[in-house]
């Protein structure tokens, strides 16, 4: 590893960190609290380490494949150790663990919290939780690359270890302008957001607190019961469309705007993701219509749940706990699928299940005909054998650690629902699991040691799983 | 500018490479995974695996917002292929192709007018014609021609008891022919552009401009200079060595060349009367002692392989013969081969790169940048850049002398009408001349006015 240059881009992370902090010292000076300080002192703690980390000037500036990974990994780790700070300062988490649990569930957009009680919290920490949500699900180092002059072509390792999906691609030819296009997409894309919810009724402040997390598909919410809450359809319907939107490929996106009809037809992952959201959305719906009594407020509860969980926001309009075994089974499958890869949401990805099941038909066919030369092509294109190993390991992976993390946890003692579904929740990025940690319970109960284990799980998620591994092993800290 | 590279080889690479570094949005386009593995993770390019010969592909390299389409595969028809396609996909695109077979190269004039290719490179005659420029002035490491041939740049290296070792350039002035300017040195890999206080040592590599009269005298002066070459001995039969034969023959030079291949010695014997074709091993001395290597004028080792083309060089070195070339291919160890004796090597690659860069600056030029030509020089690490002097130049009519100019930037020499003159200080830039400018930093310099502080 190249310490000269991992430290130096660490440091000026950092120092966009502080700078992160900002709208949250904002906020909590408009509201005159007393975590203004708080974050006043994190903001100083902050630019001071990063300032003197970023002196660190590297001889060599060329970054590897290993060096981008390791910078993303560490920025990850350092943004949510730090990005605890105005948690634990302010007094209102006293556990510094818990902060931390908090914070990641933030940057990773998992939206599980700690918190038995929201409401009591002041405004600017609510809005710095729910601000991490927006910056992590486009990932922190992204935007990073649209502020620093393009060193070279190298730091496209940055890029690719934080975007999610098997092949993030750029949109055009120069990463400063690919993560330009990106952020802007996102950009007008909350503001339209918060536009539909003020215009539904919702407050300013809940306005922007629920775009951040319905954008960064993270799923913070500020009031005990979620969005319930509210207790609004059209609420709903808005939040629930545009978890959907942000769920979807932001590539599809910048082909709307530049009028690429062509390419957007062909995108097989996009067609999936809808008939997977229609086909959960019906099934649900005609089960628990009993529940509900009228077909309408079963479909928008079903609807609501559906796309909260399968974009791995996990707001909560109903108790889902209390749905019958057949809905709530497809709700979990909804969890491991995830959303489409380059959107802001978690989960293994509808890409890696299509080439997944193109795999398998592939494998069947192979039995009939043992000497046939089968491709694998997703969107009309050829799908590299190395990456269909990929995939084929990383979903390998993926289930790996759901069992040894599982295993892990089990030291407290819960039930086997409550423990299997937290660990698939973090790891998916989802937020609410089922059983104690269900939509209308939280994560307090599990022991440091379980909280620690959940944190980590949810980062191995947001960054998939590889990047994260890579620092375990010993060999990445060497220098050559 | 938004320009498309056709094929991810070693030009596609250098070319990819050098036009980022010069903030152009670059796309390539290769058939070949690993190829564009190496171009994805190393440079800040959009890499699309595809034939680029397909209008589909090239529709999703973004044809329609490209300015340049540059076609390098190892196919000539893809490469004229590949511009055809993008003239009939985009009418503005300006397009640049490869062609290698000197059958096709031969209609020049058709694949520009009838198949709108804008550019035609052939890097093998480009090579040739590098050598023949050595061979026509072999005191000098490498050649470079400025307006039409009247100026030339040249680049030796000082050797221990030269005159110039040790020496400041302010107390030479004297000394040297008038005529010429030592414009940039290389030392330890590092570009300098000298001034009055700089140094000369031993072993630095010295870029100097000036007409063929001037640096005739400065070789006799450094008792350098070597005659006229007569004979020349080839060793490898490939299509540069066909280009330079049909060149320097008519030039009166004599030329042997030393073929391995018997079906290629034919093809040669065929097409080259000017040359005595040898079926052999040019890498065997005895087949090179029975050709007499101690009494040719000049060397040329120019096989496929660029060891075999190392090895053979330092023999022909060895035997005492004056003016020694190497082709380089592939290896691109300059500095060692200059320790060991090795001074002139050409790289087709290089000369490739840099005549498609320059092309692209005249492209860029046209739409606002005053940049008329560029040249590299000293490795990549310096340029000569030429302007065209316009009514906005603030240092028209002034004396050189009296310019403010920044640090390390040399005026080389300037144009006025038809007559050139490298200038001493007197001399003053007139609107419409052109000037040749000496920098390290082209990054910064885009107009004549950039040069003053």
């Amino acid at each position: 590893m190249n310490y000269r240059l991992v430290s130096n881009i660490l440091g000026k992370v950092m120092l966009l960190e502080a700078a992160l902090m900002i709208p949250s010292l904002i906020v909590s000076l408009i509201y005159k609290e007393e975590s203004a300080s708080a974050f006043l002192i994190s903001i100083v703690i902050l630019a001071v380490i990063g300032f003197v980390l970023s002196l660190i000037k590297a001889q060599k500036t060329k970054m590897f494949a290993r060096d981008g990974f390791m910078i993303v990994s560490l920025s990850w780790i350092i943004l949510a150790l730090f990005g605890a700070f105005p948690f634990y300062i302010s007094g209102e988490i006293p556990s510094f663990v818990d902060c931390i649990f908090e914070t990641i569930s933030g940057f990773t957009t998992t939206g599980s919290s700690i918190l038995t009680d929201v409401e009591v919290l002041p405004k600017g920490l609510l809005f710095w939780r729910s601000f991490t949500h927006w910056f992590g699900g486009m990932g922190v180092l992204v935007f990073f690359l649209t502020l620093i002059p393009s060193m070279n072509g190298r730091t496209q390792h940055i890029l690719r270890a934080e975007s999610p999906g098997p092949s993030p691609g750029k949109l055009v030819p120069k990463i400063k302008d690919t993560s330009m296009i990106l952020y802007s997409i996102y950009f007008i894309l909350t503001l339209i957001c918060i536009v539909c919810l003020l215009l539904a009724g919702m407050p300013l402040f809940d306005s922007i607190v629920h775009t951040f997390g319905t954008a960064g598909t993270g799923g913070f919410g500020i009031k005990n019961n979620s969005l319930a809450y509210y207790n609004s359809p059209l609420i709903y319907m808005i939040i629930s469309i545009f978890m959907i939107v942000f769920g979807v490929n932001f590539t599809i996106y910048f082909y709307i705007l530049k009028r690429n009809v062509f390419e957007i037809k062909k995108n097989s992952e996009v067609k999936l993701f809808i008939v997977i959201v229609t086909l959960a959305t019906l099934l649900i719906t005609v089960n628990i219509k009993g529940l509900y009594g009228s077909i309408w407020v079963a479909f928008y509860q079903s609807f609501f749940q559906v796309t909260s969980l399968v974009s791995t926001t996990g707001f909560a309009t109903a108790d889902y706990n209390q749905w019958p075994a057949f809905s709530k089974m497809i709700l979990m499958c909804l969890m491991f699928a995830g959303s489409c890869a380059g959107s802001t949401a978690g989960g293994i990805k509808q890409i890696r299940l299509l080439i997944m099941l193109k795999v398998i038909r592939r494998n069947i066919k192979k039995l009939i005909h043992p000497r046939s030369v089968i491709p694998i092509r997703a969107d009309g294109k050829l799908v590299e054998e190395e990456q269909v190993f990929g995939v084929t390991t990383f979903c390998f992976v993926y289930f790996l650690i759901l069992i040894g993390a599982t295993l892990l946890i089990s030291l407290d003692n819960h039930d086997f629902e409550t423990n299997f579904s937290a660990v698939l929740t973090a790891v998916s990025n989802v937020g609410p699991g089922f059983g104690k940690v269900g939509p209308t319970g939280n994560f307090a109960f599990y022991s440091d040691w379980s909280k620690l284990v959940l944190s980590f799980c949810m980062l191995v998620g947001r960054l998939e799983i590889f990047p994260v591994l890579m620092i375990l092993h010993p060999s990445s800290w060497k220098r050559a | 500018m938004n320009i498309i590279i056709v094929g991810d080889g070693k030009v596609g690479y250098a070319l990819a490479e050098q036009l980022t570094k010069e903030n152009h949005s670059i796309t390539v386009i290769d058939k070949n995974e690993l190829a564009l593995r190496k171009a994805d993770e190393t440079l800040d390019v959009m890499c699309i695996k595809g034939n680029g010969a397909r209008a589909s592909v090239l529709i999703e390299a973004g044809i329609e917002e490209a300015d340049l389409v540059i076609a390098v595969t190892s196919r000539d028809e893809m490469n004229m292929l590949t511009c055809l396609t993008a003239k009939k996909l985009s009418k503005s695109i300006q397009t640049i192709a490869r062609i290698r077979d000197p059958e096709y190269y031969e209609e020049y004039a058709a694949l520009q007018e009838q198949m709108g290719i804008d550019m035609v490179i052939n890097p093998e005659f480009a090579a040739a014609q590098e050598i023949a420029n050595i061979l026509q002035f072999p005191s000098a490491m490498n050649i470079e021609l400025f307006f039409d041939g009247k100026e030339r740049l040249i680049d030796f290296r000082i050797q221990e008891g030269d005159m110039l070792a040790g020496a400041k350039l302010s107390k030479l002035s004297g000394k040297l022919p008038k005529n010429i300017l030592f414009v940039a040195v290389e030392r330890d890999g590092i570009a300098y552009i000298p001034n009055g206080d700089f140094e000369f040592q031993v072993y630095d590599k010295v870029y100097v401009m000036g007409r063929i009269t001037g640096i005739t005298d400065l070789f006799k002066l450094l008792g350098r200079y070597i005659q006229r070459v007569n004979t020349v001995l080839i060793v490898g039969g490939g299509r540069t060595s066909y280009y330079l034969t049909k060149i320097i023959a008519k030039l009166g030079m004599s030329v042997k060349i030393i073929e391995i291949n018997q079906k290629k010695c034919i093809e040669l014997s065929e097409t080259i009367e000017e040359a005595i074709i040898i079926e052999g091993d040019g890498t065997d001395q005895e087949i090179l002692d029975s050709e007499n290597i101690e009494e040719v004028d000049a060397f040329i080792a120019m096989t496929g392989r660029d060891e075999e083309n190392l090895i053979t060089a330092m023999y022909g070195i060895e035997k005492g013969v004056d003016k020694v070339i190497t082709m380089a291919t592939r290896i691109r160890i300059p500095d060692i081969m200059n320790r060991v004796g090795l001074d002139s090597i050409i790289e087709p690659k290089m000369i490739t790169t840099s005549n498609i860069i320059g092309y692209v600056r005249g492209i860029q030029n046209s739409r606002g940048s005053f940049v008329e030509a560029l040249y590299k020089i000293v490795d990549g690490k310096a340029e000569v850049i030429s302007f065209i002097a316009n009514q906005s130049a603030r240092l028209l009519n002034i004396p050189i002398k009296n310019l403010p100019l920044k640090k390390e930037i040399i005026i080389a020499c300037i144009q006025h009408r038809s007559t050139v003159t490298i200038p001493h200080g007197n001399e003053k830039i007139a609107a419409g001349d052109k000037v040749l400018i000496v920098t390290k930093r082209s990054d910064v310099i885009k107009d004549l006015n950039d040069i003053l502080l």
